[in-house]
């Protein structure tokens, strides 16, 4: 459905008034040709097909005005902005600020689109309609517009009303220049120019008196012309002077002029009711369906930032130019069927043929050729040659013709004897030998053709190689006729059973294209042969034709384009980007590659294409490269950004269980878009940039915890970098891969190692000490068990030497008392050896380690010492206490022979009646021990340590104690045994 | 006054000849027979008819104390002096519980024997002095505790005040192994607190 959109504009058109004016010239339009626009419409996603405005922000992206709302634009896809009804769109009133926010007007008012987003616009409060004819924004992100024929400025959320000279101003058009300085035309003052605030007359109202400026545009410098639109002529204003640029519109049907834009260049660019005018250096180029654009109306035309033109037209969406780079010759220029052969009959005249018919095209129009007297009945055209006397021959099925300028002449088959040849290709040797291949077979001209023995292949194409050497083209590989013979020896196995399709000698190199193996480059005076193909730089592996141009250019038409390789001096090829030919998909006829003057001519399956061969080296753009999406596959809640006008999620944290992210991004590069090609690098996990690839899609699966950036670059067809866009996110780690948990891992294995070693070390010790123990028991049991049976076996002999003793005591004779007693001395040294013994053995009862048994002991001693005694024993040295008191080893023994040792010195010595031992525990847990007596006592004095204190005292040493005796003469004797809390 | 007529067992040759001598000089006491073991005196001990036995441990073949049931049995009416110089406590139980009705070792001076063997015939149990001590002390103990060696053992290191982490490094066992002890004990004891078992073993002389 289209819209009469006409009816908007149509008013103020009509009201313009010619002044005077100075005829430039008046261009003709070249005829003939057909230049390259891309279309864009609603088929590739285009909202709706009548385009008012095109615009771009500052992501590089196209804002595309429809009639039923906008659309973004990244050089592939369209994406919904905002889709408004009723419609509402009007020329120019929309507009992008520096951060990519849009700006538009319907009849709802004002609104601000960004990042999915439209808010409408309420000045100060004030919900007021603004309807706004023009929209445009300075340098400080202001926007500027005009409302009934009013200026109005918004500054942040302020709209102001703008005079320019005075309250009854009519404001027609208002523009921007390159610097960003607002102009406005008033009607019937001229053009202002705001300047600090003030509106100075650019343009004096006598310059464009009566003209209506419906558009006008500023200039890069004070020098360049302005250009104003009055809608249906465009003038320019240089130098005080206004001049009318005259086109013969009428000639186009062209009665309006919707919008006018320049160029980088300098080259006027006129969007008109039909197709757009294109004027620069004075040649005016119109375009319209008849040679490659469109009828409609062009209601926009805009330049983006690499100087890429776009039109925005009324049913036939948008559409690009692609630069007059090249030209196509199609059915609406006369070419009906691919052209299959192309030749230059040496002076300015291209033949060609589609194989029925040879035409001719001198630079305006293509005209068909007839070749008197030409049998055409079954005679196709199968090629056309120009030798270097500059005869042009045509091969036909049946017949051989030269031209020589007009003239045509059969050259074979002369007469009815002449049998016919099927001649596929011809050649003129530096000999000025003329050589012919056919169906079946290699001929040479002598009077006559003559053909080449040992040749029996179909023969496609031959080529010179040298003096009188010949190569011949076969469906089964190329052979080589020297000096008019096959020259056996020559070979080539390598290209045995290929179709060669073309034949190339240049600089000592055979290059041989085939139809299903790529190109074949060898050395004719031996080396390795190269080979090219789609894997090393070939678009297709048929090769249908190869020419070198005089820049040393390889120009190859395969079957999927046309590739281009510089040859270096070492003969090796080096791909040549050339953007104009890297997105066209054509397929080459054979040997239909032409070199002719500055043009290169292709004939493709298709179309008849004119290449400019131009060398001059461009300045290539860049393109711009965005993150297009991020999509992660777990549910959570992310906060969103807007960066690039995408919506992608800030600060994201992907859980390490649901590591899996998706990123995509987008090189944009309005010129070419196909062909763009991306590099990323995943920081840190990449080393480096990964190598050029076409697809915009990244995926990662699952990525270990860390911190990540993203960086993606793009590359232009010819290798020019992009900027680089990055993405940050966060991959968490799981809680047994943080820090925290290892730390504390760490340290809980360490305490349960230590505890375990610990642990282990106390078994180990127990286990020690038991064996020890045990070891020691043993030990013990077999000293007691010793000493126990040394006490049994000494008790026995000491019984025989006491019994024997009273044996003998019986049988002596009581007369005898010297003897007698010598006995009785026997006889008490047996007993005294036998009891010691028997303490030995009790000392060495760890049982007897207690202090209670060692008192028992003392005790039970005392009473078997004095009991045949007169002295009466008593003792206080049993308690409960003294239970839990163990002696250290060798204590109890040391403590008893104190104690018998002092027993033994009462008895001999006190002359005491009764003996008292006592034993106690003092504050301090030491063990007091205390025998007493009432003997006579002595004199502390003058007691002589004799041998039996000195052993009291090193005993009491030995268990760490210490002995004090009290006595004095008459007194009876006190000796106390401390012994300090034995600490085990 | 009837003599009081004695059999020697004895392995030493020159202890039997000269107990007999000593004995036989003394008035009121013969020794009947002599023999160098237990089981060659109980081929003829029978026909001896001795009042008393004067036995020694240490014999060749059976022993002094596995052989008083056999001679008991022969001669129930019969005293039994146990003359030896072992004076274990185990023995010393074993010998009196198999029958013996003295105990004396063998530094006993010949007068001690010989009144030993009158007081034997006059009902009474004449001991060396350290044997008595040592049968009035087990008195002191109950010798049918239901508790083991161990269990008394730990049950004493309670009672002294030991914590169980200290009985079991002093035992140089595992202080599980003490726990299962003690509770043992309680069961046994059938009480439910360290003061009762305490309490309860004290009143049966288990400790």
């Amino acid at each position: 459905m289209k819209y009469n959109f006409f009816n908007l504009f149509k008013g103020s058109a009509t009201t313009l008034v010619c002044i005077s004016l100075v005829v430039l010239f008046l261009p003709s339009a070249a005829f003939g040709q057909k230049y390259s626009f891309t279309n864009y419409s609603i088929e590739d996603g285009l909202l709706q097909s009548q385009v008012t405005r095109i615009l771009q922000d500052n992501t590089r992206h196209l804002i595309i005005s429809t009639l039923l709302g906008m659309n973004r634009f990244d050089g592939k896809t369209f994406t919904p902005a905002t889709i408004d009804k009723p419609i509402t769109g009007s020329l120019s009133s929309e507009t992008v600020d520096h951060n990519g926010r849009i700006w538009y007007c319907n009849s709802k008012g004002l609104f601000e689109y960004y990042g999915g987003k439209t808010t409408r616009f309420v000045g100060d409060g004030h919900d007021s309609l603004i309807f706004a004819r023009a929209l445009l924004t300075d340098n400080n992100d202001n926007i500027w517009g005009v409302r009934n024929w009013q200026l109005f400025e918004i500054s942040g959320n302020h709209l102001r009303n703008i005079k320019v000279t005075g309250s009854t101003d009519t404001i027609t058009a208002i523009a921007v220049n390159k610097t960003g300085d607002i102009f406005a035309a008033v009607l019937d003052k001229g053009i202002f120019h705001l300047q600090n605030n003030k509106w100075v007359n650019l343009v004096s109202p006598a310059l464009v008196k009566g003209t209506y400026i419906w558009q006008f545009i500023m200039g890069d410098s004070d020098k360049d012309p302005i250009y104003i639109s009055t809608g249906s002529d465009v003038l320019t204003v240089t130098n005080k002077v206004t001049k009318q640029v005259k086109i013969n519109y009428q000639k186009n049907g062209v009665n309006l002029i919707y919008c006018i834009t320049r160029d980088n260049l300098n080259g006027l660019w006129i969007g008109t009711n039909k197709g757009a005018y294109y004027l620069k250096n004075n040649n005016l180029k119109y375009f319209d369906a008849s040679n490659g654009f469109t009828n409609n109306n062009v209601y926009d035309i805009f330049k983006d930032i690499d100087n890429n033109i776009w039109f925005g037209t009324n049913g036939s969406g948008i559409f690009r130019f692609n630069g007059d780079a090249f030209l196509i010759f199609d059915q609406y220029l006369g070419i009906t069927q691919p052209i299959l052969q192309i030749g230059s009959d040496g002076s300015n005249t291209i033949l060609m043929t589609d194989g029925n018919k040879l035409m001719a095209y001198s630079g305006k129009k293509i005209v068909q050729v007839k070749i008197p007297l030409l049998d055409t009945i079954d005679n196709s055209l199968h090629c056309i040659y120009t030798d270097p006397e500059k005869n042009t021959w045509i091969v036909t099925q049946k017949q051989l013709w030269k031209k020589n300028g007009a003239n045509f002449t059969c050259f074979y088959p002369r007469n009815k004897t002449d049998s016919p040849i099927s001649f596929n290709a011809v050649l003129q040797d530096q000999l000025k030998i003329f050589w012919a291949v056919a169906s079946d077979g290699c001929y040479y001209w002598d009077n006559g053709f003559k053909k080449i023995n040992g040749i029996n292949a179909r023969c496609t194409s031959l080529i010179e190689v040298g003096r009188d050497s010949i190569l011949v083209g076969t469906m089964n590989g190329v052979y080589l006729v020297k000096d008019k013979k096959l020259d056996h020896h020559f070979n080539t196995s390598f290209l045995k059973g290929s179709d060669i399709m073309c034949l190339k000698y240049y600089k000592g190199r055979v290059y041989a294209g085939t139809i299903d193996n790529g190109l074949f480059i060898w050395d004719t005076h031996g080396g390795p042969v190269d080979k090219l193909n789609d894997k090393n730089g070939l678009s297709s592996i048929s090769v249908y034709s190869i020419n070198v141009d005089k820049n040393n250019i390889m120009w190859i038409g395969t079957g999927r384009g046309i590739n281009k390789f510089i040859i270096n001096k070492s003969g090796k090829l080096q791909k040549v980007t050339d953007e104009n030919l890297s997105d066209l998909f054509i397929e080459c006829n054979q040997d239909a590659l032409l070199f002719d003057h500055n043009q290169v001519w292709v004939g493709t399956s298709k179309n008849l294409f004119v290449f400019k061969n131009d060398t001059t080296v461009k300045s290539f753009t860049a393109p711009f490269t965005t993150i297009q999406d991020v999509l992660f596959y777990n549910k959570q809640n992310v906060s969103y950004t807007y960066k690039n006008g995408y919506k992608e999620p800030e600060n994201l944290k992907l859980p390490f269980d649901h590591s899996h992210i998706t990123l995509s991004f987008n090189g944009i590069y309005l010129k070419n878009p196909g062909n763009v090609t991306y590099s990323y690098e995943l920081w840190p996990l990449d080393k480096r940039y990964c190598s050029p690839i076409n697809h915009n899609v990244v995926d990662y699966p699952s990525l270990p915890p860390g911190d990540y950036v993203f960086y993606v670059r793009s590359y232009s067809p010819t290798g020019v970098t992009s900027n680089i866009a990055s993405f940050s996110f966060e991959v968490e780690p799981a809680y047994y891969q943080t820090v925290l948990f290892k730390v504390v891992l760490a340290i809980f294995l360490l305490s349960g190692g230590v505890l375990t070693w610990k642990y282990l070390n106390v078994k180990e010790e127990r286990k020690r000490k038991l064996i020890a123990y045990l070891r020691l028991e043993e030990q013990i049991k077999i000293r007691k068990q010793t000493a126990a049976d040394f006490h049994d076996d000494l008790g026995n002999k000491l019984t025989r030497i006491n019994v024997l003793s009273d044996v003998l005591n019986k049988k002596i004779d009581a007369g005898l008392p010297d003897q007698k007693k010598l006995i009785d001395q026997i006889k008490e040294n047996a007993d005294a050896l036998y009891t010691g013994s028997k303490h030995i053995l009790w000392a060495l009862d760890p049982d007897n380690d207690r202090l209670s048994e060692v008192l028992i002991h003392i005790k039970e001693f005392g009473i078997d010492f004095f009991l045949n005694t007169a002295i009466s024993f008593t003792s206080d040295l049993t308690d409960d206490v003294f239970k839990g008191v163990i002696l250290p080893m060798g204590y109890g023994r040391n403590i008893t022979l104190i104690f018998k040792e002092l027993y033994n010195n009462i008895l001999r010595h006190s002359g005491a009646k009764n003996v008292r031992a006592s034993a106690f525990l003092n504050q301090d847990s030491d063990i007091c021990i205390t025998v007493e007596d009432d003997g006579n006592g002595f004199d502390m004095n003058t007691i002589k340590s004799g041998n039996g204190i000195l052993n009291t005292n090193i005993r009491a040493n030995k268990v760490n104690g210490v002995i004090t005796t009290t006595s004095s003469v008459g007194e009876g004797t006190t000796v106390v045994l401390i012994i300090k809390k034995p600490h085990l | 006054m009837k003599n009081t007529s004695i059999v020697i067992i004895e392995d030493d040759e020159v202890l039997r000849g000269a107990y007999t001598m000593l004995i036989n000089d003394v008035d009121g006491f013969y020794v009947v027979n002599s023999y160098p073991s237990a089981d060659e005196a109980l081929k003829k001990v029978a026909e001896d008819s001795p009042d008393v036995i004067l036995l020694d441990i240490e014999l060749p073949g059976t022993n002094g104390i596995d052989a008083i049931p056999a001679i008991k049995k022969k001669l129930p009416r019969c005293h039994i002096i146990m003359l030896t110089v072992y004076e274990s406590e185990e023995q010393v139980f074993n010998a009196l519980s198999n029958g013996a009705s003295g105990y004396l070792t063998k530094n006993s001076p010949i007068k001690k024997i010989l009144d030993s063997i009158k007081e034997v015939g006059e009902g009474g149990g004449p001991m060396s002095t350290n044997v008595a001590r040592m049968v009035i002390r087990s008195f002191q103990k109950n010798q049918e505790s239901p508790l083991s060696k161990r269990e008394t053992q730990i049950l004493e290191m309670v009672s002294e005040g030991k914590s169980r982490s200290q009985i079991a490094n002093e035992l140089f066992i595992d202080w599980e192994t003490v726990k299962t002890h003690i509770k043992n004990v309680y069961m046994k004891l059938d009480v439910n607190s360290k003061a009762d078992a305490i309490k309860a073993a004290r009143k049966d002389k288990l400790i």
